[in-house]
Formats: structure tokens, sequence, C-alpha cells
């Protein structure tokens, strides 16, 4: 099928990408990205969180389709309808979290899916057996770990187990998003290895890689891809590998206000003294954060930026007291604030909007007016009776509020759009009047024009001295609302950014850890 | 205007069991002369007590999710009734015993709950354990006979009747499923108790307990299944170390044929109630018009994943894509 011998002076062309785009809803995640990679390249994709490379590699992977332009791969033009497809004509993808079977040894995750069959249809155990030990050893792992569990393995083991999986399914185009994210120094040089002997054996694979290490991008990248709001910002070759280059890529065209006016101008609160001020000091919740310090005060909107995997909702949630941090206080207007589950938590004034609007908030087959009240209705209630006219009443002030389209108060939450649920997982925290928000993405899978109601109800209830901390991976959106930023990554606080010094720049700087300058360390209140 | 009930296919739920309720009804009535008549009618519903009991135990228990489930409500019945036989038959006046049955009852349940809520154990599993516990602790006591130290005036409670209506159905069975239904409809109680069985992470976060809410279900089941015995004591003057045993399924059944779904956070007092009415219908209407009971049992198994089918498909076109969107439409004029 492929004439690389002939050739071999031109590199064959393994993958063309041409004009894909992407739409979520009114949202274009992809808008027409062009890219190549040729059969023995690795081509770095570099991006901010929703730049687009995950929904780039979706397609890659057949998990989702393109809606427009199209895929060359090996020559054959079109693309996948499956995952399956995709790993038959040679695509493997290496998540950052392995997608293991881990109840199965290593040798079953080895072939799962394309267990080596006898001539009489049964599994030929021995000969997989053998060919298994054989491409182990290749990789510098111990033979004798195809017969353990894969759940009892590193995560790094399990990569490299994952890796050598890319030799039995013949694969020709390996993406690894990344890989090392969550891997210590020595897995990650394993790692390394492992990649290197594997294109030693198959120098036509060809690799994506996505990270945001540049240090790893260096010396083992022939070109990188910056993404940028879902188009390409840039191609740049091995030699044009600087920080400074990829940094400038990555914000450039930056509409920080597009739709408002930006920071800095909304009026405070006329007594800011009036609000509650929250300190989160030496917070540590392993595995997920380490040592946090910051502090919240009364009429001020502080966002919390971070990438995937940063530990940024994790903070909040502890806050809530739906996680237990292992050390560090918490306190209220300096008083000990000790907050064991969620209704602690409600009781001592604080809200939360969760990150994940389906699994945390919604209650799918109860009616709206319960999902608008439910955090409300104990207060609503008198001796455990609930008064529907109040309720109804309050759930009414909720839909006025934020003005939510619905016909009927009793129909499911089901039959709103995904900003009205929206609106009222935010309503519902009104009626318990709360002084301290903490909203974990508020605008996620909202159209453009509902995030605007909604960062502007952020904006009054701020002016009306609430303590409001956002979470968000959008940075646009904390740009846009933050009086104080701050940053997180790897599990720690990056810093913590005011006025004039929150540019687009600098906290992608500090949330990629590019920055080792004085910022790096929170300024001490 | 409904207030709460959003489960449009749910309320029809009701209404499709009381069609089947008046269809088995009408064919019963032409098998039998004797079926159609008041008094008859009203003299099989004291079949339905003690299954109605478990029944409405079981459908909170289920109601609230997490894969709950109670197989020993017929192992407390048997043991909560064989305690206070004994307790009689030491001299221990019978008003009092009864009240000490349905004591027992809730502390059984409330060990339920603290395993399976508090301690996070499967609920299957840990019923399945504590029934063959009870059991057998029933069996051990009586050395697996039959008591009946009861004297007759225990009896009034049982086998009495307020004109043509049985006593244990108009003092026992109507009040408890009204408190039930006020409980579920009216309380912040039963507001929480259906936030809980649809979605436990969003409940947890919204400030309810629901360790402390599953924890009380059971607790409910085992109360119920307590008095469930003094009633039973009291109708067949006998407490049997086995007594409860053929109903835990029973309340499953009657659960489930009234729309409670498996999964938690979807069925109501009323559809149980409804479902307790065709089953009663379906095993004494059948021996009154002289049926086969292998016929019942069988009528009983298709009418069971018939429902279950029901269930499904209500609640796929409840959230039909198609559906959604129109309704979504509706709501944004």
């Amino acid at each position: 099928m492929l004439d690389q011998g002939t050739g071999s002076e031109r590199p064959h062309r393994l993958l063309d990408v041409n004009h894909i785009s992407k739409w979520y809803g009114a949202t274009c995640a992809l808008d027409a990205v062009t890219l190549q990679v040729a059969s023995g390249e690795v081509l770095g994709v570099v991006g901010e969180n929703g730049a687009g490379k995950s929904t780039l590699m979706r397609i890659l992977a057949g998990v989702e389709k393109p809606d427009a332009g199209d895929l060359i791969f090996n020559e054959h033009s079109g693309y996948w309808s499956n995952p399956e497809e995709a790993r038959r004509a040679g695509v493997s993808i290496l998540y950052q979290e392995p997608k293991i079977y881990p109840k199965l040894t290593v040798l079953e995750n080895l072939y799962a899916g394309s267990m080596v069959r006898s001539r009489w249809g049964l599994l030929d155990w021995p000969s997989m057996q053998k060919a298994a030990q054989v491409s182990v050893r290749a990789f510098g792992l111990d033979p004798a770990v195809i017969g353990q569990r894969m759940g009892s393995l590193s995560i790094g083991t399990q990569q490299m187990v994952l890796i050598t999986r890319a030799v039995h399914t013949d694969c020709r185009l390996l993406i690894l998003d990344e890989p090392t994210a969550i891997l210590s120094h020595d897995e990650s040089q394993r790692l390394f290895q492992a990649i290197h002997t594997l294109r030693n054996k198959n120098p036509d694979i060809g690799i994506i890689y996505i990270s945001h290490r540049l240090r790893e991008l260096m010396g083992f990248v022939h070109r990188a891809v910056v993404l940028k709001d879902g188009r390409v910002a840039g191609l740049l070759s091995a030699d044009e590998l600087q920080e400074d280059r990829i940094v400038q890529l990555m914000t450039g065209r930056l509409e920080v206000s597009r739709f408002t006016k930006p920071h800095g101008k909304r009026d405070h609160p006329q007594d800011a003294s009036a609000g509650v001020s929250l300190t989160v000091d030496q917070l540590t919740c392993h595995p997920f954060y380490e040592k946090i310090t910051f502090m919240l005060r009364g009429g001020q909107i502080t966002c919390l930026y971070g990438l995937v995997g940063s530990g940024r909702s994790e903070v909040a949630l502890t806050v809530f007291g739906g996680l237990q941090a292992q050390s560090g206080t918490l306190r209220i207007n300096d008083q000990k604030l000790v907050v064991k589950n969620p209704r602690q938590a409600i009781q001592q004034g604080i809200a939360y909007v969760p990150e994940d609007r389906n699994q945390q908030a919604i209650f799918p087959t109860l009616s709206i007016l319960y999902n608008s009240i439910s955090a409300a209705e104990p207060s609503l209630s008198v001796h455990g009776w609930v008064r529907p006219a109040i309720e109804r009443q309050s759930a009414q002030n909720i839909q006025q509020r934020f003005r939510v389209k619905l016909s009927n108060f009793a129909d499911s939450i089901m039959t709103l759009s995904g900003g009205n649920q929206q609106k009222i997982v935010f309503g519902r925290w009104m009626s318990t009047h709360p002084q301290i928000l903490l909203l974990d993405e508020p605008t996620r899978g909202v159209d453009v024009e509902v995030k605007e109601e909604i960062h502007e109800t952020i904006r009054l209830l701020a002016q009306q001295g609430l303590t409001i901390l956002v979470v968000t991976s959008d940075l646009p959106e904390a740009l846009n609302l933050a009086d104080e930023l701050l940053v997180m990554r790897q599990g720690h606080l990056e810093g913590r950014l005011v006025g004039d010094q929150m540019t687009e720049e600098r906290v992608i700087r500090m949330a990629l850890g590019y920055s080792a300058e004085a910022e790096g360390h929170v300024v001490d209140h | 205007m409904k207030k709460y009930a959003v489960k449009n296919w749910a309320s029809n739920r009701v209404v499709w069991l009381v069609i089947l309720a008046l269809g088995l009804a009408s064919i019963l009535s032409v098998m039998s002369p004797y079926f159609l008549n008041l008094t008859n009618l009203l003299s099989i519903t004291q079949f339905s007590v003690i299954v109605g009991l478990l029944g409405l135990g079981q459908t909170l228990v289920i109601l609230g999710g997490g894969g709950g489930i109670d197989l020993s409500s017929g192992a407390i019945l048997s043991l909560s009734g064989v305690i206070m036989a004994l307790a009689v038959a030491h001299g221990l006046n019978f008003v009092v015993a009864s009240v000490m049955a349905a004591g027992i009852g809730l502390a059984l349940g409330c060990l339920n709950g603290l395993l399976i809520a508090y301690q996070r154990l499967p609920a299957l599993i840990v019923t399945l354990g504590t029934q063959y516990l009870f059991g057998s602790i029933a069996l051990g006591i009586t050395n697996g006979t039959p008591l009946s130290p009861f004297p007759a005036s225990f009896a009034d409670l049982g086998q009495g009747f307020l004109g043509p209506i049985p006593n244990q159905v108009l003092f026992v069975l109507v009040p408890i499923a009204i408190i039930l239904w006020v409980i579920m409809r009216k309380t912040l109680y039963g507001q929480q108790l259906y936030a809980v069985g649809t979605n436990s992470v969003a409940a947890r976060l919204v400030g309810i307990s629901v360790v402390r809410m599953r924890w009380s279900l059971y607790a409910i089941n085992g109360l119920l299944a307590g008095v469930a015995a003094v009633v039973m004591s009291s109708w067949l003057n006998t407490a049997s170390p086995t007594a409860g045993s053929p109903y835990v399924l029973e309340s499953i059944t009657v659960a489930v044929l009234g729309g409670t779904s498996i999964f938690g956070g979807e069925g109501s007092i009323g559809g149980t109630i409804m479902a307790i009415v065709v089953v009663t219908i379906l095993e004494s209407g059948f021996q009154l018009a002289n049926i086969n009971s292998v016929i019942q049992l069988g009528t009983l198994g298709l009418l069971l994943i018939l429902s279950v089918m029901v269930n499904e498909r209500g609640r796929m076109n409840a959230l039909s894509p198609t559906r959604l969107t129109r309704m979504r439409r509706d709501h944004e004029q």
C-alpha cells in the first residue's frame, strides 16, 4: 500500500487535516484547522484550555465527527464514524489518565480487542504470551509484568504498557495527550525512552504530542502547532521553539472587552468592610493541591484560574465542605471556620455552584420549582412542613431576577435549555442569602447571551458586598470578571495578580509554569 | 395545578393501574357471581394489609436510590412477632407487647440502615444477611413452632369489622398510607427524599444529609414491618417464626408495579396503593372466582414485567430529545 522504500527523500504524508471545523451549538470549537503530519514526524500541539486541542484529538480518534472539512489519512479520505474504526486504521491515542481495564492482566490489556486466535477459533494464549514478553522487554519492562493486573501498576508503567500496545495494534499514528502531566520525572524519562524505542522499531510512525512543557517539546518534536480559539495561530519549526514565541502566539488577539467594559471600572460597594472575608491558610489536600493560601474580600470578585488538573475545583469544593483537607485552616472574619459537610457550609452563609451541572446540580426527574428552591427549602419550611405558596413565590423571584424563560414550574427541569438550567442552579442560592459565593465554571456550556447575563449578575452581587470566588478555566472570563486573579498550576498557587498585572500573557505564563520570576509566590496579606 | 409532581407518566401510572384493576374486576365479576358484591369486595381488603405495609416501606427504601432495597422486612416481621408472642406468654399486656413489637421492628430497621448508610455496604447483601440472621433467631427462640398465647380480645384488631370494613384496614393500613402520603407531599422530608433518590451528589451539595436520609428509610421500613407483625398476630391469632418470609418479594412487586423506579427518585405512595389493590384483586379475587392459583402467579409475573416496560417506555418518552426540544421551545415562547 505504501511506497516508503522508493521515495525516501520526500517524506510520505501520513495525515492531512483539511479545514476541519466543529461547532457545539453556537460555540465554534474548531475553525478551519489545517495541519499535516508526515510519517516518521513528531508534531507538537500547544494551546490554552478551550483552544480546541481535545476536540481535534477526539476527531482524529473517531470519538467525534467534524462538521466541515476532511481528513486524509494514509491516502484514504474521510473521517471515522467511531473509535474502533480509527483504531483499525492505525490511530492510537494515549490519554493523560490511561484508559485501561484495571481488573485484567497486562497481557489481556495488550491484546484487548485484537486477540490472536488459533485455527479452531479459540484464543491462542501461548503465542500471545510469547510475543508480549518480547515486546515488553523491548520497552524496558520486566517480562513478568504481563501476568500482573493492570490496575496494580503505577500510572507510568501503565503508560508504557499502552505504548507497547501500540506496536501490537500496528499503529501508524500515535497521539499522546499530555502523557507526562501526572508522571514523576523518572517515569517521564522512561516514557520518552519507550517512545524512542517505538520510533526505532517503526520509523514510519507519526506522532502528535500535546504538552505544555516546553522542555519536553524542545529536542523531541520536529514542528509544533499553536492552537488559539479553535484556529491555528502559528506553526513553529524546531529551532523556533521558544517560550516567548509560544506565549506570543497563544495570546495575540484576545478580545477582552468585546462584550463588557474592562475590569477595574466597576463601581465598588460603598462600604467594603460590610462584607465578610474568607481566609484560606496553607490548605492541603493530597493528591489535589498543596499549601494554598489566599484571601477573599467582601465586595470583590476573585477568580481562580488554572488548567485542567491544577486542583482549582477541589479548592472550592473543600471550602464548601465537600472535600476534607488534610491540613490548613479556613477563617471567616478571623473566626475559625470548620465545615465537615456542605450543610454546615450553607449554615455559615456559603453557597456553591458546582462545575458539572448534570452530575452535581440538577435533579433531573424533579420539577423546575423544586430545582429552584432545593437549597433554600429548609429555611422556607416551618417545623418540617413545606409552604407551597412561599416556595412558589421564591421560585418566581428567581425566575424574574435571572429572566428564566419558562411556562410552567411543574415541568421537569430537563425541559429547560442548558442556559436556563444554569440560571436555576445559580438562582437557587439567592434565597439562602449567602455571604460567600463559590462559583465553579458558572458559565460552562451556556451561550454568549446567557454568559453575559450571568457575568452581570455576579458583578451586581459583588456590588452588594458579597464575597465571590469564581473558579474558571476560561481565561477571557477570568480577565473580564476579576478584581483579583489567582493562578494555580499542578496543585500549587502559582501567583496572584491584581489590576494592570492581569494580562493574558502573564496569566498564561504562570499557568504553564513558564514564569520563574518574583511574582511566582503569593503576596502575603 | 400540580405542585411538585412533574412525572406525567407516573401519574398516568396510577390511571393505568385503576384501569387494570377495573378490568380485572369486570372479568372476575363475569366469572364469579359472588365477586361483584360490596361486602365481599370490602372483605377481601383484609388480605392487602400485610403486603400493603411492607410494600409501602419498600417503596420508600427503593425511592431513596443508591441501590436501596430491603430483603429483610419479612424476617423483621417474623422476629418481632414471635418476641411479642413470647412476651404475652410470659404475662405482658398485649397492648404493651404490641408497642414493643413495633419498637423491635424499628430497632432492627435501624441496624440495617446503620450498616447500609453509615458503613456504605451494599443494601442487597446487608439485608440478605440480616434476613438470614433475624430469621434464624426467630426460629431459635421458638424451636420452630408457631405460638398462640394471645387473649381473645387481641383478635379484635385483625379479625373484627367496623360495618363491612375490616378493622385492620380501617385502623392500620389506611391511616398509615395517608400519613405517608402527607409526608411525601407536604413535608421537607418527603421532598428531600425525592432529591436524594434522583441525584444524591446534587442533594449533598444543596445541604441534604444523604446518609441520615437513607438510614431513616430502613428505620421506617423496620417500624412498618413491626406494625405488620402485630396485625398478623392478631389476624391469625398466631405468631409464626416464618410468617413474614413470603411477603418480601411481594413487597418489591407492589412497589415496582406501582411505578417506583428501581434506580430511585421516582414513584409515589398512590402508585403503590393502586398496585396493592391490583395484587389483592388478583390473589383473593381469583380465589373467590375459583381460578387456579398457578394462573394467579403467572399473571402477576406478566403484569410485573409489563409494568417495568411501561416504566422504561415512560422514562424514554419523558426524556426523548424531540419532546425536550418541543418543551424547551414552549418555554421560550
